[in-house]
């Protein structure tokens, strides 16, 4: 049992709200401006009766007596002034505690939802044959298996939607109360946040909520299967440069009954949307905007597949790590001193996911491994695919030097095979371009540096030239 | 300055006292107006509003503290009101017992009524100025020493 990380921020959110006492502050509030009000008429009344209104005009009279009317109605509209403030204070203050009410009663009438459990297929002992029953049998659990959990993801959208309304909902109302507040004390909001300090996009705020990142089910569930031609169950993006696209040998994507009495194990991912990890990024509170997109891509598919990098933004991502191995080996022979610096236009590619990849692999040159960790316990799989292709791209740039930096640009160069039309794609080539040129030429493969070479000699020489003091006086003479 | 200057002052106070007119019942239906509006205003209550009452949110904080804030704005104006009512009160009451029956026979009487209605007016001026800010409060919040859960 868990709950989505919007609704654990709803419940954050109404922690410790007390609607009533709020609402019943408000009215108190209103009515002390009423009553303020009702003190000014008070005051003009007995302005005018001062000046003789009830006795005929012979009311008080002399300068004092006309200092005093005077008085009394700047009073009066003084208060009659304030009277507004503080019923305005007092009707928002009863609407925050009518938003938080009805916030309250949205939370407290959500279903708990119960993920159910993942199909997971018998375990046929090797050599077995099931029975066509059997298949069937297996079949329709799975049917039934996959649709509870479509409902379950159904449900818990609909609710994380709803929990999310609320909170900004909550966040409105309360901004909106804060004029009417300051209003009346009449001094700088002391909790106004600082303006956004731009050029610091390495600070990725508060991570927020990590939420539940333990709850989503397994997307690979064990392959039970010993006759299973895949020997690599693991998850991770293989690096291999498969030229299939597809490395899984059940071509039938649908999550429907496998007919097929050889292969009764699971598809790869009968649960199509592990959501929680995702929405977890997703929320406002991580300060990433978020992308629904890369809900519903796996960063081991996106990042491993390759052909859907061009398809999603997450994948997109993805593949701007792997465009950051090609950066990273296109830069260190372009700015050869100056890892962050060769790490910068990755950011561009990665700009659809969080500054916080970019600024992973910006680093990732000087501290690979930590970093690249860092950003992808962090977040999506989209960023961690990232992260972890800045991870190799670093280590090859760390520890191999220029011309390993070179033979990781031939990596990126396969990406840019297998996502051809990406951005990433064009990045990878140029990696490519990169080791194409350090490997023939043995000079790192930057032809900047050949130019500037070619130039250097020339000045060397131009100097040698001008420098020759016996040579000039001979031209001239 | 001098004498002359004095007894011309004193002239017109004399001058513009005759034309005075204090009818003690008005007098009294004034300023008890004032001090029970006043009594009203000191024993108001504004209820005050803990900042947790908004929940956990930062924005929630931020509501409550400007709220905060309000509340204490209100009940010092409120204090601040009160004070300027019942100041009319006794600048009018100072005032009808400086002017009833004036007949403005001596010298020192005249002298010592004109620095009694001074009196009056520097009264009057401060209770107006008070109530007539247009600042609720005396313009700085005081951060509560404890917060406990509001009202």
């Amino acid at each position: 049992m868990s709950i989505g990380p919007e609704r654990a921020k709803l419940r954050q959110y109404l922690q410790g709200a007390r609607h009533d006492a709020t609402g019943d502050a408000g009215l108190n509030w209103f009515s002390s401006g009423e009553f303020l009000d009702k003190v000014s008429q008070a005051m003009i009344a007995g302005a005018k009766t001062a000046t003789g209104d009830k006795t005929g005009g012979t009311g008080l009279s002399g300068v004092t007596a006309q200092a005093v009317l005077e008085a009394f109605q700047v009073s009066a509209t003084s208060m009659q002034d304030k009277s507004v403030k503080i019923q305005a204070a007092g009707t928002a203050l009863q609407e925050t505690a009518e938003v938080m009410r009805k916030a309250e009663e949205a939370e407290a009438t959500m279903d708990v939802l119960e993920q159910p459990p993942a199909y997971s297929a018998p375990n046929y002992s090797p050599g077995y044959q099931p029975t066509p029953a059997e298949i069937t049998a297996e079949g329709d659990k799975r049917s039934a298996a996959n649709a509870k959990m479509t409902t379950y993801t159904t449900q818990r959208a609909e609710q994380e939607g709803a929990a999310s309304d609320w909170s900004q909902k909550m966040d409105t109302a309360f901004v909106t109360a804060i004029p009417p507040m300051q209003e009346i004390h009449g001094e700088p909001d002391p909790t106004e946040p600082p303006p956004p300090v731009p050029g610091t996009p390495g600070t990725p705020g508060t991570p927020g909520t990590p939420g539940t990142p333990g709850t989503p089910t397994d997307p690979t569930p064990k392959d039970p299967d010993p006759k299973d031609p895949d020997p690599d169950p693991d998850p991770d993006p293989d690096p291999d440069p498969d030229p299939d696209p597809d490395p899984d040998p059940d071509p039938d994507p649908d999550p429907d009954p496998d007919p097929d009495p050889k292969d009764p194990k699971p598809l790869p991912n009968p649960n199509p949307t592990p959501g929680p990890t995702t929405t977890v990024i997703g929320s406002s509170q991580s300060g990433i905007t978020y992308n629904p997109t890369s809900g519903t891509v796996s960063a081991p598919v996106s990042a491993g597949t390759g052909p859907s990098a061009g398809a999603s933004a997450a994948a997109l991502g993805a593949a701007g790590g792997a465009g950051g191995m090609a950066a990273g080996a296109i830069r260190p022979g372009a700015v050869p001193t100056s890892a962050t610096r060769g790490a910068t236009p990755v950011r561009a590619i990665g700009s659809t996911g969080r500054a916080g990849s970019a600024g992973a692999l910006s680093r990732s040159a000087g501290s690979a491994g930590s970093t690249a960790g860092r950003a992808g316990s962090a977040g999506s799989p989209a960023s961690r695919g990232a992260g972890s292709a800045g991870g190799r791209g670093a280590a090859s740039g760390s520890t191999s030097g220029r011309g390993s930096a070179g033979g990781r640009g031939s990596a990126g160069g396969r990406s840019a095979g297998s996502s051809a039309g990406s951005r990433s794609g064009g990045r990878g080539s140029s990696g490519a371009r990169g080791t194409g040129a350090g490997g023939a030429s043995g000079k790192g493969g930057r032809k900047g540096e050949d130019e500037k070479t070619t130039d250097r000699d020339s000045l060397v020489y131009d100097q040698d030239w001008l420098g020759d003091d016996d040579v000039a006086p001979g031209v001239l003479d | 300055m001098g004498d002359n200057m004095l007894m011309a002052d004193i002239g017109l106070v004399a001058n513009a006292l005759t034309a005075l007119n204090v009818d003690p019942d008005l007098v009294a239906e004034v300023t008890e107006m004032l001090l029970d509006n006043s009594d009203d205003l000191k024993s108001h209550i504004v209820t005050d509003v803990a900042p947790g009452w908004f929940g956990g949110s930062s924005n929630a904080h931020r509501i409550g503290v400007n709220t905060k804030m309000a509340h204490q704005a209100v009940e010092e104006e409120f204090q601040k009101l009160a004070d300027s009512l019942r100041g009319y009160s006794e600048a009018i009451n100072l005032w009808a017992n400086e002017v009833r029956d004036v007949d403005g026979t001596s010298n020192a009487e005249m002298v010592q009524r004109q620095t009694a209605l001074e009196q009056v007016n520097t009264t009057l001026d401060h209770a107006r100025d008070e109530s007539g800010d247009n600042n609720m409060g005396d313009g700085s919040y005081t951060e509560p020493t404890t917060s406990g859960s509001g009202a």
